[in-house]
């Protein structure tokens, strides 16, 4: 799906990412778990094309995407989710939604509204309706998004990725800032979306070692830009290096 | 309710317009011809700055290259073709946008552009002044009023107030483009792109192309608007793109209210009440003109047409407007 081939990337004089080497396989959740700091977000924004690299290629489906920018790469079918979510604020849940079904229907050429028409057509709604639906947040469809809470705000952002009809999601820290009960709300969301018969890969970057666990089928360690482990969680946790780096301390919370 | 009373105002305000010449004097319909065009002008700006978050300081410039575009070819004895020519400046004006932005739009977006695009527009209007074969300093003046032909019907646009009526017509269906343009998946596209450049790039939208469109438009507008505006006044010069007019669209919809399609147009009508109501306090005109301008700003951050759907929801239903105003300060105005 996704393989990185020896990745470096720096920020003025910060080397943030040595050499990353790793594959990601269709239909799996992989996990890139790592202290603060380690390089998780930056090895994000280099998979997606926020920003670039200066030695190593990213492919994505078979294709060197390394030069493409970010809208590219959207529209082959990379989805990703933002730390802090991204939503249009101005705009009510239902329009957030919206705007990004047009935009990934014309990406693919898909096209049922009439040119002159301005309202979205019926087909676009219903769809929102049905996405709004699915993150339990229907309800607040006509809402400004700038006033949802913190955790609808998180859903609402997984909407506008999920209407891009990914062929991988990304999450940065899906559960970022979240309550205990809302945690297990997107746990739980995640895990109906990326189930088995979805055929959806899921990459994502997470502080909470629950949610890891919960999800996971493979996970990568990175400490100060490394990659210094990757297996199952049976491998992770048993990993006596990742034990000092990183579980040490948090395998007690898990 | 919100919707139907002030579509109402807007049918009300639309007719006094066309009726004008039937009560008022020449120096006033001149003005309400003037403050249409202007009107105009200031939509194609806020096209840019509202929807697709793009400040340009230099639309005066392609305003004059419209304007001159419209002088020279119908000095030139092309009045035949009066609308033809439009389009011809039209496509010019479109042209130039696509050249500046092309350029411009690759690397700077916020302030850079800005002063920019405000660099351009003086360089022009310099050039234009010193140009003979366009009438350098003086401008090209004694600009007819031409036939328009559509189809079989010809009209005399120099006789009475033809050309009033003319712009009347021809700024209805500008403001009605404009409109289409706002409204539709392209503007909606447009405001993403104004909220969060890079969410919408996850979505999939070449964020630069749809800038470097979105400015191509707003230029082709802006010098329609200068082409309908050359034979109404008579006379092009060089400050007819000066700073002032560059400024003009700002100054309108930070009165009007940027977040509401109808703010710029608000605010000329408005810009110009004033400037005619104060036209006799020689001295004191522009201190009132800018307290007033204060004010509003200060009082009302979303302009005028935030503060009208403010009052106007309340009179509908005085308690959900107030639940909704305590809720959504931050919201945008709804058209």
């Amino acid at each position: 799906m996704i393989r990185l081939h020896s990745v470096d990337k720096s920020y003025g004089a910060l080397k943030v990412l040595h050499g990353i080497e790793a594959e990601i396989l269709e239909g799996e959740t992989f996990a890139i778990i790592g202290p603060n700091g380690a390089g998780k977000t930056t090895l994000f924004k280099v998979m997606t094309g926020e920003v670039g690299c200066e030695a190593g290629t990213v492919e994505f489906l078979g294709k060197d995407v390394t030069k493409e920018p970010a809208y590219r790469r959207t529209r082959a079918g990379m989805g990703r989710t933002f730390q802090m979510a991204r939503i249009f604020k101005e705009m009510t849940a239902e329009e957030n939604i919206v705007v990004a079904i047009e935009a990934r229907a014309k990406n693919m050429g898909q096209r049922d509204t009439p040119w002159y028409q301005v309202r979205p057509s019926r087909a676009t709604v219903d769809e929102a309706g049905e996405i709004l639906a699915r993150l339990s947040l229907e309800r607040k469809a006509r809402i400004a998004a700038a006033q949802l809470s913190h955790g609808d705000k998180k859903r609402l952002e997984l909407g506008i990725t999920l209407a891009g009809r990914p062929k991988v999601l990304m999450l940065d820290e899906p559960t970022a800032g979240m309550s205990p009960s809302e945690r297990v709300g997107v746990t739980e969301l995640i895990r109906s979306i990326s189930g088995k018969g979805s055929g959806l890969t899921v990459i994502m970057t997470e502080h909470d070692m629950g949610v890891i666990f919960g999800l996971a089928d493979r996970i990568m360690v990175m400490n100060q830009g490394r990659k210094i482990a990757e297996g199952s969680i049976d491998d992770i946790r048993a990993d006596p290096v990742v034990r000092d780096v990183y579980l040490g301390k948090e395998a007690h919370h898990a | 309710m919100n919707r139907t009373i002030s579509g109402a105002l807007l049918a009300v305000l639309a007719a006094a317009l066309v009726l004008l010449p039937f009560w008022a004097n020449s120096g006033l319909v001149f003005l309400a011809g003037t403050t249409m065009v202007v009107a105009v002008f200031a939509l194609s700006w806020n096209l840019l700055f509202g929807y697709a978050g793009l400040a340009s300081f230099g639309s005066g410039g392609l305003f004059s290259i419209g304007a001159y575009t419209m002088a020279v070819t119908l000095r030139g004895g092309y009045e035949g073709q009066f609308l033809l020519l439009i389009a011809l400046s039209t496509a010019i004006g479109g042209a130039v946008a696509f050249a500046i932005g092309v350029v411009a739009l690759r690397r700077s977006t916020g302030i850079f552009l800005a002063i920019l695009t405000l660099a351009l527009a003086e360089l022009l209007r310099i050039t234009l002044a010193k140009i003979h074969w366009l009438g350098a300093e003086d401008g090209i003046p004694s600009i007819v009023r031409p036939k328009a032909s559509i189809g079989v019907a010809t009209v005399d646009l120099a006789q009475g107030n033809h050309y009033y009526w003319f712009l009347c017509v021809a700024c209805a269906l500008l403001v009605a483009l404009c409109w289409w343009i706002a409204h539709g998946r392209f503007g909606r596209t447009l405001r993403t792109i104004r909220l969060d450049t890079e969410r919408a790039a996850f979505m999939g939208v070449d964020t630069h192309r749809y800038r470097l469109v979105a400015f191509t438009i707003s230029g082709a507008i802006a010098a329609c608007a200068g082409s309908l505006f050359a034979p109404w006044a008579q006379i092009v010069t060089p400050d007819i793109g000066n700073m002032m007019r560059s400024t003009q669209p700002i100054l309108f919809t930070l009165l009007g209210g940027a977040s509401s399609f109808w703010g710029p147009m608000i605010g000329a009508f408005l810009f110009s009440a004033i400037e005619f109501s104060t036209r006799t306090l020689v001295g004191i005109q522009e201190i009132i003109t800018g307290g007033i301008l204060l004010g509003v700003v200060l009082l009302f951050p979303t302009g005028v047409a935030g503060a009208w759907n403010a009052l106007v929801a309340r009179l509908a239903d005085p308690y959900r407007a107030e639940a909704k105003a305590k809720a959504t300060t931050l919201r945008p105005v709804k058209e």
